[in-house]
């Protein structure tokens, strides 16, 4: 089951009920919004892929199709824009596959 | 009492009586001294980084020479990081200042064996309300005492040496007093990230002007 991380080098803070955070590699910001800004506190309590989708399954109306592929693009972008690493886990499927099935 | 930023933003956990204790002191010695301030592990990532920033000369005039740090992340990351409204809420509270809307600061070195010190002087420039001053030094200096004294008397009210590391000084700023930073002595550089709170402009305005948005099922 993958994991992710907040990097050692973001720092980050509520700016307007958003996370805001920055990059000390980059020099870089970047504002999530209020799911996003969700996400990112379901990270910070437990990482797992898998935790995070069933936490948003249970806190928004949407479908697991939906879910799996707003997932999926926002884990890519936070790794894109070197927010996150994620630790493919046990099974060394590097996939993002937020259901945890692999490719 | 706990005043720390962390790479998660700025925890403050101070008591009623720490908090009157430090609003004595503040008004009476004029400075409070906030151990590690900076958490050890952020202190040691900004540590690397501005190790390996670039510095300039810089001529202050009637108080003396630093160098100063060129534009780097470590630097936007203290700016980002200060400009906390827990952090502004504390220091009003301390200090009884108006309003915050920024705390802009630079991170300069005094450098041992160049006579590189600050005279006495003010800070009293319009628009700041306190000064604030936070040590990234990575080793413990010598000489670089704060110092604070009146205006009207050459007696030293108060006298701080702030070596530990990731430990701030919040100062008073008055044109009825005067602080100063006596040489730096022995070999190691005493580095700082040292600025003042403001009324203006306004932080988060400005910080919007930097951002990349991204959102989720847009």
């Amino acid at each position: 089951m993958a994991t992710l991380r907040i990097r050692d080098d973001i720092v980050y803070r509520e700016v307007d009920g958003v996370i805001v955070a920055f990059s000390l590699e980059t020099g870089e910001y970047v504002s999530l919004d209020d799911i996003g800004t969700d996400i990112w506190r379901l990270i910070e309590q437990d990482g797992r892929v898998e935790q995070v989708r069933r936490a948003m399954l249970a806190a928004y109306d949407i479908d697991d199709a939906s879910c799996d592929q707003e997932l999926s693009s926002f884990i890519t972008m936070l790794q894109a824009r070197g927010l996150v690493n994620v630790d493919p886990g046990v099974s060394g499927v590097g996939s993002l596959d937020p259901t945890g099935k692999g490719d | 009492m706990r005043v720390q930023m962390t790479r998660r933003g700025v925890s403050i956990d101070v008591s009623g009586s720490e908090m009157k204790e430090l609003q004595r002191q503040f008004h009476e010695e004029y400075c409070i001294l906030m151990k590690q301030f900076v958490e050890p592990a952020l202190l040691v990532q900004l540590q690397e980084k501005i190790a390996a920033a670039g510095f300039y000369e810089k001529h202050n005039r009637d108080v003396g020479d630093e160098v100063r740090m060129r534009s780097d992340p470590a630097g936007s990351a203290l700016e980002f990081l200060m400009n906390d409204p827990a952090l502004y809420a504390f220091v009003r509270e301390v200090s009884g200042i108006g309003p915050i809307g920024a705390y802009q600061g630079r991170v300069y070195s005094l450098l041992p064996d160049t006579g590189m010190m600050s005279d006495w002087h003010n800070d009293m420039v319009a628009g700041r309300l306190a000064t604030m001053v936070t040590n990234l030094s990575t080793a413990v200096y010598g000489g670089g005492l704060l110092q604070f004294k009146r205006v009207d008397s050459d007696e030293i009210v108060t006298s701080i040496h702030n070596t530990g590391f990731g430990d701030a000084t919040l100062f008073k700023i008055d044109h009825s007093l005067k602080h100063r930073v006596t040489p730096i002595t022995g070999t190691v550089r005493r580095t700082m990230y040292a600025g003042w709170f403001l009324g203006e402009p306004d932080f988060t305005t400005l910080l919007k002007g930097r951002l990349d948005t991204h959102s989720v099922g847009a």
